[in-house]
């Protein structure tokens, strides 16, 4: 089986392109920004405050004209890397590397996403990186008590200890409906694939993965603080409230399609129990004898 | 002088570890060798001492100009220096007006040219935007270190495809090599992932040699240093470096640059 997936005919094309003969003499004027200054496209969110004090500093302004071609009509190189992301979605399934989310979709009535696959972590499970991650040290349970239950009743997820990150994903979607009420909840890695949400959610992972990218390069930190967020408008009707939350396996963003009621404490409910969701699934049973 | 670049879609995949042992391998060579660290973020010359942590490096260039030479830090091997990073925040927080850079980078070039240095390696920030990538635009060669693992394989093409364009842009700049690094030799993805990266590169556009993962490249980063200098006798990961630089030196041509400087510089002596 091939393990790279990345596709030989591409790649020769493009190294046929970087040896081949330059096109022109003189080198044409580039543009500095080849990339679309995506951070100009999103805000950040402090979910409580109407206006974010030092962190709209930190990242640039929000552009409204461009938030509505985001909408609308995407500018070309956002539609290029759409488009690249696609292929490489593609030649992953062909590869046999990512399921295609149709053979292993699990309906629910209680919510609008479907697992991708029983492997959920396409992207981020031990059985596709090399180097096997340890279970984390700290038992579920354990973790689980830094939130004091009685405070908010239904701060946690239910996780059940020692399970599965397909099983944890099932228990912790339908939480964040009953925390969040929205029209749709996706989990994206930091490669952009979709750990949750259905196929048809792959361009919305993408603005996400725009978003939080965005946000992350503008250098602010405070961007994975526990109460803060990215709030991205995709038109007129929809907008992503989108949470990066920095895992033992790296980034893993959650976005919430047309959220109502986020406030302070849930976006750092939502962040902590996704972090305890993902760090704690199990690769092993979990370390039994610790309280 | 020749310069050459590191560039990566990603970080952590070995940018800035490649570039410090690369430098120390090429001036043991006796090439007279520069690294320039431009990573706000990087880790050269982090065991150098608090004030000259303080010091005046690439991104003060950038904003003023001015000389090169006063930037300049000695090693303790006579042909390895370093430009050191300098203060990235207040360049880059001034919205990041990049449009002087290209020429301000030229510059430098020059001057350090001028300075009798052979070879500049310029250890960039990850990304190929920004000033990445004006560095990498204005340099002669880029170096890609290629993580030898399944997941970080997948940026590959996103890059070739970057560096393609600016190609066709009419940037000169060539692909000196990728550089597999982190190979697990027991680890079978890895392995095979090293495998399927050579069946799918041209010869020209890989290097031979790929670099082990190994726990003391770690260690040796703590300390800024390279490999070879963190334990009285090399550990064999170091010795590789000597391979790395010599196959460098080839895919560059340093050795005809070199002849041809020396020619020209006898004729005007
Ligand atoms: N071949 C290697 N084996 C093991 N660890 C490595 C290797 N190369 C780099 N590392 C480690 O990986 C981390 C990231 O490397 P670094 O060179 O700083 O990457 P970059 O400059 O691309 O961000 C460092 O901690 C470094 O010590
Ligand atoms: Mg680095």
């Amino acid at each position: 089986m091939q393990v790279s997936w990345i596709d030989p005919d591409e790649i020769a094309r493009l190294t046929a392109q970087l040896e081949g003969p330059l096109q022109r003499d003189e080198p044409l004027p580039w543009d500095l920004d080849t990339l679309p200054d995506i951070s100009s496209q999103f805000t950040m969110d402090e979910s409580d405050s109407a206006d974010p004090p030092e962190l709209a500093d930190a990242i640039a302004a929000p552009v409204p004209e461009s938030m509505e071609q985001q909408g609308a009509t995407p500018a070309p190189a956002i539609e290029h890397i759409r488009e690249k992301l696609r292929a490489i979605r593609n030649s992953a399934q062909d590869a046999g590397l990512m399921p295609i989310a149709k053979t292993a979709t699990i309906e629910r009535s209680d919510s609008t996403a479907i697992p991708v696959s029983d492997s959920p972590a396409a992207g981020i499970m031990p059985s596709r990186t090399p180097v096997r991650i340890p279970p984390a040290p700290q038992p579920v349970t354990e973790s689980a008590a830094k939130i004091p239950d009685s405070h908010h009743p239904s701060s946690t997820p239910l996780l059940p200890p020692g399970s599965s990150l397909t099983e944890r994903l099932q228990c912790f979607i339908p939480w964040v409906q009953s925390v969040v009420p929205c029209e749709d909840i996706l989990l994206v890695d930091d490669h952009g694939d979709l750990l949750w949400g259905g196929p048809s959610r792959a361009d919305l992972a993408l603005s996400v993965v725009l978003a939080a990218g965005a946000g992350l390069q503008s250098g602010s930190d405070a961007l994975t603080r526990s109460s803060v967020f990215i709030r991205s408008r995709l038109g007129e009707q929809k907008e992503l409230s989108v949470l990066p939350c920095p895992t033992r396996y790296g980034m893993v963003t959650l976005a919430l399609l047309n959220a109502t009621g986020l406030s302070n404490e849930n976006v750092t409910s939502l962040r902590e129990a996704l972090k305890l969701c993902i760090d704690d699934s199990a690769v092993a049973p979990a370390i039994k004898g610790q309280a | 002088m020749i310069a050459v670049a590191t560039a990566s879609q990603k970080g952590g995949v070995g940018k800035t570890t490649v570039c410090i042992n690369l430098a120390h391998a090429l001036a043991r060579r006796g090439w007279n060798t520069l690294v320039v660290d431009t990573d706000p973020q990087g880790g050269i010359g982090l065991s150098l001492s608090r004030s000259t942590r303080k010091r005046r490096g690439f991104y003060d260039f950038l904003q003023n100009g001015g000389e090169a030479r006063p930037l300049i830090l000695p090693t303790r091997l006579p042909e390895l220096s370093i430009m050191p990073c300098g203060d990235s925040a207040s360049f880059l927080s001034q919205g990041a007006k990049l449009d002087r850079s290209p020429e301000r980078l030229r510059d430098l070039l020059r001057q350090l040219d001028l300075l009798r240095f052979d070879c500049v390696l310029l250890d960039t920030a990850a990304g190929l935007n920004g000033v990445s990538e004006i560095i990498v635009r204005g340099s002669e060669w880029v170096l890609i270190p290629q993580q030898a693992e399944p997941l970080a394989v997948r940026s590959l093409p996103l890059l070739l495809e970057t560096l393609a364009r600016f190609r066709a842009d009419g940037t000169r700049t060539r692909v000196a090599g990728i550089l597999l690094t982190m190979l697990s030799s027991q680890l079978d993805a890895s392995l095979k992932v090293a495998r399927e990266v050579r069946a799918m590169l041209p010869p020209s556009l890989l290097f031979q040699q790929a670099i082990p993962r190994d726990p003391l490249f770690l260690e040796a980063s703590a300390l800024g240093l390279p490999l070879s200098l963190i334990r009285k006798n090399p550990p064999p990961s170091a010795l590789l470096f000597d391979q790395i630089a010599a196959e460098l030196e080839e895919r560059i041509g340093l050795p005809a640059h070199k002849d041809q400087t020396h020619r020209h510089a006898s004729l005007l002596d």
